[in-house]
């Protein structure tokens, strides 16, 4: 697998949709290629900013509200 | 529709009548329950329980909390979505996926509640890019990215800046986005809360999180200046 092949797959690896041996095939190329590799970790650190900034919970009083009127 | 459609042709599950129920003097009563559809009795048989639903409740909130930007109309927005949800219980098919059935009941809402409010653009241009095309830009897009200095600005931008720049995302890449970094849902369930094929979902999220690192990018550079600058003097022109 190349570079342009390897970031092809690069959202669809961090979003763990390839396959166990497309997995293998990107981590081979990303253990010789630092550029990629860095790519990679850019992507997947971007990811975890949003996830870590979107842990809201709801507040309690709303669950109450909606068993109250539900039909 | 697909996800309704299909659902939609499933009628009320009608209980078989319970013979060895040895109480004669009850069976009446018994029989006539037995006859009522299963969805009737008290939600338990349709599929899920009030618990089971609002278990999601914190997820279906936070998203809800981006696509409206406020917690009233968040509220007001899961609210409607669990009264839909109730109201709909028998039309969901047992042990398939609640959490997807919900957030597909949130985004319906959302589109019809919150489009005449919004100022964006409807999203019939959005997908003229084909997902080759999309994935093609990936690696002219490479170069400048992936400095260390880059990588360490990124950890100095606050939540609140990485929540504003979700927000300010179209609607459906914001939600495409949402739905895979946050909430984890897979492609396939992405599809059928959006109602879109797997190539839209693929080139929503491809977009969706071009644009938001891009908007990142800028709010890191922002404060990587003002970081530099020294405290007790303006910054230099």
């Amino acid at each position: 697998m190349n570079c342009d092949e390897t970031v092809e797959r690069l959202y669809e690896y961090l979003d763990r949709e390839l396959t166990l041996d497309e997995i293998a095939e990107v981590k081979r190329h990303l253990e010789a290629c630092p550029p990629c590799l860095h790519l990679f970790r850019y992507e997947d650190q971007m990811r975890r900013l949003v996830r870590q900034a979107c842990c809201e919970s709801a507040p309690e009083y709303l669950r109450a509200r909606i068993l109250q009127r539900r039909p | 529709m697909r996800y309704y459609s299909a659902i939609a042709d499933v009628q009320p599950v009608t209980t078989t009548v319970v013979t060895s129920v040895g109480l004669a003097g009850n069976v009446g009563t018994i029989m006539a329950q037995a006859e009522r559809p299963s969805t009737w009795v008290d939600g338990a048989a349709s599929g899920f329980t009030d618990e089971q639903a609002l278990e999601h409740i914190d997820g279906l909130y936070r998203t809800a909390l981006r696509l409206t930007r406020n917690p009233a109309d968040a509220e007001d927005l899961v609210q409607e979505t669990y009264l839909r949800a109730f109201r709909f219980r028998d039309r969901f098919i047992a042990d398939s996926n609640l959490r997807a059935w919900l957030f597909k009941i949130l985004s319906n809402t959302a589109i019809s509640r919150f489009r005449h409010l919004s100022h964006e653009q409807g999203d019939t241009s959005l997908d003229d890019m084909g997902e080759f095309e999309l994935y093609g830009q990936a690696g002219g897009s490479r170069g400048g990215l992936g400095e260390s200095a880059e990588e360490q600005a990124l950890n100095q931008i606050l939540d609140i800046d990485v929540r504003r720049a979700l927000e300010e995302l179209p609607e459906p890449f914001r939600l495409a986005v949402l739905l895979s970094d946050v909430e984890g849902f897979s492609y396939k369930e992405i599809a059928d809360v959006l109602d879109v094929p797997l190539g839209t979902v693929m080139s929503r999220l491809f977009r969706g999180r071009r644009m938001l690192r891009s908007k990142l990018e800028e709010y890191a550079r922002s404060t990587a200046q003002s970081l530099s600058r020294p405290a007790d003097r303006p910054a230099e022109e």
